[in-house]
């Protein structure tokens, strides 16, 4: 049964028109509202400022910084904003392939903001993007970039005031971005000491680009465990040498490097008793060896209204097969966390592997994967984004 | 060239989100051929999640209402066993904590419409010396339900203006006024307003400036039958609603940003996407604000009528959010961490004050908190909580900032918020953050190109309220075959209203079409 109320608000006429009131206000307040033309939207304009999506780029220099690795700088036509420790990824037109790579930047930020980014390439082993950009890659080729993923910079809030960076190889690129930007800071906002791990000196990348930024905010110790004559530390990066070069009080290590490296480091941290909270890495499983003579399955993709059939390798990734026959899919992390190459298996057996699988629940349950990291066990079907190069 | 899309369709969906999803739902059950595009790569818009650490984080929901238990289901829940993707509820056990100088208490929820039960905890905790106070919430409440079920009503079965004076007379009589003058009638003593009235901050207006009619259906809604939350976030009813449209062979793309809506003699011809296909059709659904669609969307913009930006200018927009989202080392209870869901007002009530502060960069003090750990224990792995801090800024309020300056605002407001909750809680928050996240209007924007950044549609004031934008339908249509879903639309903002919206949408639509054909 309803209560009955008994509301009278400003006297019974007053009640009864004051939807009417309000509508002739309504009408009366857009009659006398000037036409003039609708107000541009500054937070999309930041936002895309900020996060420029897929974009066109120039080859601008290619320079050799070690044994086979290069330094590559592109120009992009438009200023670029990230944090250091930011990476970026390169999207390539190699034969009849598309293949997409992420590396991190290793120039600062404030050359971003004249549209200059580099990174470093080390010529790996059946590396099909690694070699082509040793090899191939000229200077003016046109390349497709995009700029700004992952979570691999330092947060002032989160982080400690002092960060020990411990490196190997090419992982050197996102402490380098580091040590320029803070090199280039009245007020550096927190201290760099980079443990930088190589085989023997002449391994060492970007040497003198490294030593050359030591300073009051960062220090660079080079650690060799092949060369018996090097002066400074010798071995790998182990408990005792972290220790000497961690200062007193709260520290954040940042690693970044062989995946191999990764699980050595964390036993260390580990027995020195170091909170994982304050451990931050960047090192990924890299992807299986290619089997000599694979199974192969029927792959059935649907995109909008078109539907092609591809032939599908066990040992490789969906994504690592549509880019083969070139089919171009909006991709960028490739170690199945990001979920931008996110798509929906419409039947058949597939298996999830690498160190992280960075599904929603829900998508886990409606068959969506990322492609990246998921492997064909059988014919499947699926259906994927309609995505164009720029 | 056109491999992908079929040369035409009967309507064109812009944007997957809640209200999106809904209209297209609604069209392909009446048979139309319906294409959703989607310029992100997920369904939902704000009604999302994401990853961090292996945990999934809600990216926006705070509490939902309209859904209902199992044996009293209301429409929400009823909506999506009717689709055939039920989803899983979490009933949060009260509404909200609710703190300020002047009164801590909990607000417990309804059962069923009844009141008791917070009325009851209202009148504890205030105190009620001659009894009026119990009598005046009574007749409060059973006027909000009132006004409620009229318009629950209303929004199915329009009716005259005489009828509905009579069968629906408290919606009628309390239509024209604010919430300001309606508490005013009642002489609340001020706790009770502050608890009455300090969660709606999200409406975006000042009490004096906020329509009763809105706020009456939301709390009649809310503290009537309790709120919920999906179990796995906000997402799962993005999946769900994508899933179940799918089904019904309701085309959906993503990744395709849709540019240019194209009109020709005051009437849609079709779509241009940013890769620069055309799709022809004659209807098109936004999810984008008005602003975005009639300020730069409509091609050529010389058919962008003059009653089009009047209209537009006309109004304001709501609110957006700043949001840190913590992962911490610890589990709720170790840190002091007992509510759900915690409002914080410092000052007291002061909605006004909230209102200015949300237009401008100035130190901000009131906060939302939510743990959801304290309602759902899988909510993150074992040893740590979720926790969230969240602010209500009008997107305008960053608008100019520079990049570096946007940082340096972002790393400001946070160090505020840790600040005030770590004296809130005794506790140093910054020795137990795993992972921090920050969303802010940029991050709305970027993610689902929302006008300003804004999440909340327009700001409810007397001019859009429920009852002025009723009696002048069809005020806002300025081009055939245009129409929108979304927070900015009659049934407002919020993740259950969009479902509203969507379903609104659609039926003008086919109103629409079914006028043509008589013609």
């Amino acid at each position: 049964m309803k209560r009955k109320l008994h509301i009278n608000i400003k006297g019974m006429a007053n009640d009864a028109l004051g939807a009417i009131r309000a509508a002739k206000n309504r009408t009366k307040k857009i009659a006398e509202t000037p036409a003039d033309d609708i107000a541009a939207d500054a937070v999309t304009s930041l936002a895309q400022l900020l996060h420029p999506g897929v974009m066109r780029a120039e080859v601008k220099t290619i320079e050799s910084v070690g044994p086979s690795t290069k330094k590559v700088n592109f120009f992009i036509a438009k200023p670029v904003y990230f944090l250091p420790g930011t990476s970026l990824t390169i999207t390539l037109c190699i034969g009849e392939s598309i293949a997409t790579r992420p590396y991190s930047i290793c120039s600062s930020p404030s050359l971003g903001k004249q549209g200059v980014v580099s990174i470093l390439v080390k010529e790996v082993e059946d590396g099909f993007v690694s070699r082509y950009i040793n090899h191939d890659l000229k200077i003016g080729d046109e390349v497709v970039l995009e700029i700004g993923l992952g979570n691999f910079s330092v947060n002032v809030i989160r982080d400690a005031p002092h960060i020990v960076a411990i490196a190997g190889g090419v992982g050197i690129a996102p402490f380098l971005a580091m040590a320029h930007y803070l090199h280039e800071q009245e007020n550096p906002p927190f201290d760099l000491t980079i443990l930088y791990g190589s085989q023997r000196e002449k391994d060492i990348l970007c040497k003198e680009e490294l030593d050359g930024l030591e300073g009051k905010a960062v220090r660079v110790i080079h650690v060799l465990s092949d060369d018996p004559s090097f002066k400074g530390e010798k071995g790998f990066i182990n408990r005792d040498i972290i220790q000497k070069y961690s200062p007193e009080g709260a520290v954040s290590y940042f690693l970044c490097g062989p995946k191999k490296m990764e699980e050595f480091v964390f036993g260390e941290l580990k027995s020195l008793g170091v909170d994982i909270r304050h451990v931050r890495s960047d090192c990924h499983t890299p992807s299986p060896k290619l089997e000599e003579s694979p199974h192969t399955y029927s792959l059935t993709v649907h995109q909008g209204e078109s539907v092609r059939i591809l032939k599908a390798r066990e040992d490789e990734t969906l994504l690592e097969t549509l880019e083969r026959a070139g089919i171009y899919v909006h991709n960028r992390c490739r170690h199945g966390v990001c979920g931008a190459c996110r798509m929906q298996v419409l039947s058949g057996e597939y298996e999830v592997t690498g160190d992280e699988d960075g599904r929603r629940a829900i998508d886990k349950q409606y068959g969506y994967v990322h492609s990246c990291r998921t492997y064909p066990r059988g014919d499947m079907e699926i259906r994927i984004n309609i995505a164009i190069l720029p | 060239m056109n491999r992908f899309f079929k040369p035409r369709y009967d309507v064109v969906v812009i944007g997957a989100a809640l209200a999106g999803l809904s209209a297209a739902i609604e069209l392909r059950r009446a048979g139309l051929d319906v294409l959703v595009l989607e310029q992100h790569n997920l369904p939902g818009g704000v009604a999302t999640s994401y990853l961090r650490k292996g945990v999934e984080i809600e990216a926006s929901l705070h509490e939902m209402c309209s859904v209902g238990t199992e044996a009293h289901p209301l429409r929400i829940r009823q909506y999506f066993e009717r689709l055939g993707h039920p989803v899983e509820w979490v009933k949060i056990p009260y509404c909200f904590r609710y703190i300020s100088p002047n009164i801590d208490m909990e607000l417990p929820c309804g059962e069923n419409g009844d009141f008791t039960e917070p009325i009851d905890a209202i009148v504890k905790a205030v105190g009620d010396k001659d009894g009026t106070l119990r009598e005046s919430l009574e007749d409060f409440f059973e006027l909000c339900k009132q006004v409620q079920h009229s318009m629950n009503e209303l929004s199915v079965k329009p009716m005259g203006k005489i009828k509905m004076f009579l069968k629906h007379r408290p919606f009628v009589i309390t239509s024209g006024y604010t919430c300001r003058e309606i508490f005013d009638f009642f002489r609340f003593p001020t706790e009770v307003e502050e608890i009455l009235s300090a969660y709606w901050v999200y409406l975006g207006s000042p009490i004096a400036d906020l329509p009763f009619s809105i706020y009456a259906y939301i709390l009649s809604d809310y503290i009537g039958s309790g709120p919920f939350i999906p179990k796995h976030t906000s997402y799962e009813l993005s999946a769900k609603l994508e899933a179940g449209a799918k089904d019904l062979g309701v085309h959906v793309e993503y990744g395709c940003r849709v540019d240019k809506v194209l009109v020709h003699d005051g009437k849609v011809t079709g779509v241009r996407l940013a890769s620069g296909e055309e799709i022809a059709t004659e209807q098109v659904i936004c999810g984008a604000y008005p602003n975005t669609v009639y300020g730069r969307m409509i091609e050529p913009a010389e058919e962008v009528p003059v009653k089009a930006k009047k209209w537009v200018n006309s109004t304001d927009l709501g609110v957006s959010v700043f949001s840190v989202v913590l992962l911490l080392d610890k589990e709720a209870q170790e840190l002091g961490i007992k509510d759900y869901a915690t409002f914080i007002s410092p000052r007291g009530l002061a909605s006004e004050f909230y209102y200015q502060q949300g237009l401008g960069d100035e130190k901000w003090d009131y906060l939302t908190v939510v743990c959801p750990n304290i309602v759902h224990e899988d909510a993150s792995y074992k040893g740590t909580c979720l926790y969230s801090i969240t602010y209500l800024p009008h997107g305008s309020s960053i608008q100019g900032l520079s990049p570096e300056q946007y940082e340096e605002y972002k790393r400001k407001h946070v160090q505020q918020f840790l600040d005030a909750e770590s004296k809130r809680l005794g506790v140093d928050l910054r020795s137990h953050i795993i992972e921090i996240i920050v969303e802010t209007p940029v991050t709305i924007s970027h993610y689902t190109g929302a006008y300003l950044g804004t999440i909340y549609g327009y700001r409810h004031t007397m001019h859009t309220n429920v009852a002025a934008r009723t009696l002048t339908k069809g005020d806002d249509r300025f081009i055939r075959g245009l129409y929108f879903a979304g927070a900015h639309q009659l049934a407002g903002d919020g993740m259950a209203p969009q479902i509203d919206n969507g379903t609104a949408a659609a039926r003008e639509a086919l109103s629409d079409r079914k006028k043509g054909k008589r013609a």
